[in-house]
């Protein structure tokens, strides 16, 4: 059975723990290869991690002036190779997840290749292996569904685009596709309203 | 694209163009050898080998270089290094980046000093060598005896000037090449160690990476083992021909091998023409950060509608909006409601003139 990364932004406590083990890999100098977001700061601690999710038709590979992003015959899209990446970005500005980073300094593009040293030899990716709430699950598909009600998706909605990934993100429902719009804002709490108020 | 039709291959407008280029090329080199080496009688038959490994090199690179360079995410940044060029205010600025980056490769020091150390030797240490024999190969530059002591240099014909054969420049000429090879038998082996040290990660040894520093050492260590030899007949023209044998496999393979990657670098000049600092940059539609340079911004627009893709105003955001747009809307499915925002960038507040 394929083993693929379930992530549950649901689950997320915010301990970075995920960050700091992704730092640990050699491959990297110390530079996390995940995200940690806050959603709304100002409002809630809620905080969500990113991972490549490796697209099944990747943008970042499809702009690379270099061909330097490539995709490993288990769908892996393997972070940059650092010999050709002319570290110009294209790859940064196509992710719809918001994924790669560049790090401007060395010209080197940088992103998740699913711990690939490690999960090429059995081990779980150093994120998932420390991850103390399942926020970031590696294993089978049976294995997330024996133990979570929430359900795997892997298919996104960007736009007029659709995007299918190797790795999950985990949704309360059944749900085919997650329509990420631009227009998601909510309403202003009243907490900002008043400090708004204050300020006028 | 090449296409299979009806039994028969159907080139591409890339290809046909980059077969045209590698063969305009490979004719000018023909040329050039004919008439550089006085109509071949200064060129070495002995070198015959070598001599048709660099015209299939010289095709095979070229051929290599043009239709890489056409694929239209490359495309942008060819075209704005041409047109880096040709502005004379620019010019300068990739003269510098050229020196800095691909001759000095400082952005590897940036990467790893230890590698950078070991690649400017394998790198410098393979350039001198191609320098030093395409124009002995090719006939260009001959050698003339001036008496017991000295040596006429001559080349396409001219003369060029005189060394003493026992003086220093005398040293240098007729050792160049094994210090060249010496370069390269520490770079290549540096990478080498390198590599079977971390030997434990997947594709690290593959044959893909392996292959050519192999390759690049035996060459120099054959190279080296010529002078050595020289005292016996056998063993010398045994290491002749091993290493004839190496030197073709390496410039038959080079465009097409890992080695390939010296063609793709100087892309990275018009990267960063393109990023310059003062570009005009465009802001992300979600917080109002500053996004990318807007000539790049349009660039991979167009290349992600060329590719199919259709993005939409998701392409406006950051890509810290963009992991929040996603987490938000996993999010709204249960019913909680976030701003995707970042920090520091609220809505503008509503004036009085308006809130009333």
């Amino acid at each position: 059975m394929i083993q693929e990364l379930y992530i549950d932004p649901n689950r997320c406590i915010g301990c970075r723990a995920c960050e700091q083990a992704c730092s640990e890999c050699p491959g990297h100098g110390g530079i996390p290869m995940i995200h940690l977001d806050f959603l709304d700061r100002a409002e809630s601690v809620q905080t969500a991690p990113t991972v490549c999710m490796h697209c099944e038709d990747p943008a970042c590979a499809s702009v690379c002036p270099a061909d330097a992003i490539k995709v490993d015959a288990e769908g892996v899209v393997l972070s940059a190779m650092a010999e050709r990446c002319i570290g110009c970005g294209n790859c940064v500005l196509a992710c719809p997840f918001g994924v790669p980073k560049l790090d401007p300094h060395r010209d080197l593009m940088m992103k998740c290749d699913l711990c690939y040293d490690r999960t090429a030899v059995g081990l779980r990716p150093m994120c998932a292996t420390v991850c103390p709430s399942g926020a970031i699950f590696y294993g089978t598909r049976g294995e997330v569904e024996d133990i979570r009600r929430a359900q795997p998706l892997d298919r996104f909605a960007f736009g007029a685009q659709t995007v299918r990934t190797r790795n999950h993100l985990m949704v309360p429902s059944p749900t085919d596709l997650l329509e990420v719009t631009t227009t998601l804002v909510a309403p202003r709490s009243r907490a900002e309203q008043l400090l708004e108020e204050c300020l006028c | 694209m090449a296409v299979v039709r009806g039994g028969g291959i159907r080139l591409g407008l890339t290809e046909r163009l980059a077969l045209r280029d590698a063969a305009s090329v490979t004719a000018l080199l023909a040329v050039a050898v004919w008439a550089g080496s006085g109509r071949f009688a200064f060129f070495d038959p002995a070198l015959a080998g070598y001599l048709g490994a660099t015209l299939v090199a010289a095709f095979g690179t070229t051929y290599r270089l043009s239709a890489f360079w056409r694929r239209p995410a490359s495309a942008v940044y060819a075209r704005a290094l041409a047109h880096g060029l040709r502005a004379p205010r620019q010019a300068w600025t990739v003269v510098r980046a050229a020196g800095r980056d691909l001759a000095a490769q400082r952005f590897i020091a940036r990467r790893s000093r230890a590698r950078w150390a070991a690649h400017l030797l394998l790198s410098l240490g393979t350039m001198a060598s191609v320098a030093i024999t395409v124009p002995l190969v090719c006939g260009w530059m001959h050698f003339v005896a001036d008496g017991g002591a000295i040596y006429r240099v001559i080349v396409f014909g001219l003369p060029l000037g005189r060394f003493a054969i026992a003086g220093p420049l005398g040293w240098v000429v007729f050792h160049a090449l094994a210090l060249a090879a010496v370069a390269v038998v520490a770079g290549a082996g540096y990478f080498l160690a390198l590599r079977l040290r971390t030997r434990a990660l997947p594709g690290v040894t593959s044959s893909f990476h392996v292959g050519p520093l192999v390759l690049l050492l035996a060459v120099a260590l054959s190279g080296l083992a010529l002078p050595a030899t020289r005292g016996s007949a056998t063993l010398f023209l045994l290491a002749a021909r091993l290493h004839e044998a190496l030197v073709v496999v390496l410039l038959v393979g080079l465009p097409f091998s890992k080695l390939g990657h010296v063609l793709v670098r100087p892309l990275h000049l018009g990267a960063q023409l393109v990023r310059a600092p003062g570009a005009r940059r465009t802001t992300c539609a979600g917080c109002g950060a500053a996004l990318a340079p807007v000539a790049q911004q349009a660039a991979v627009e167009r290349l992600l509608a060329a590719r199919g893709f259709r993005f939409d105003d998701h392409q406006r955001h950051c890509p810290a909006c963009r992991r929040r747009l996603v987490a938000t809307a996993q999010s709204a499915l249960l019913g909680a409601h976030f701003q995707p925002r970042t920090a520091g960038a609220r809505p503008a507040s509503p004036s009085r003139d308006q809130a009333a």
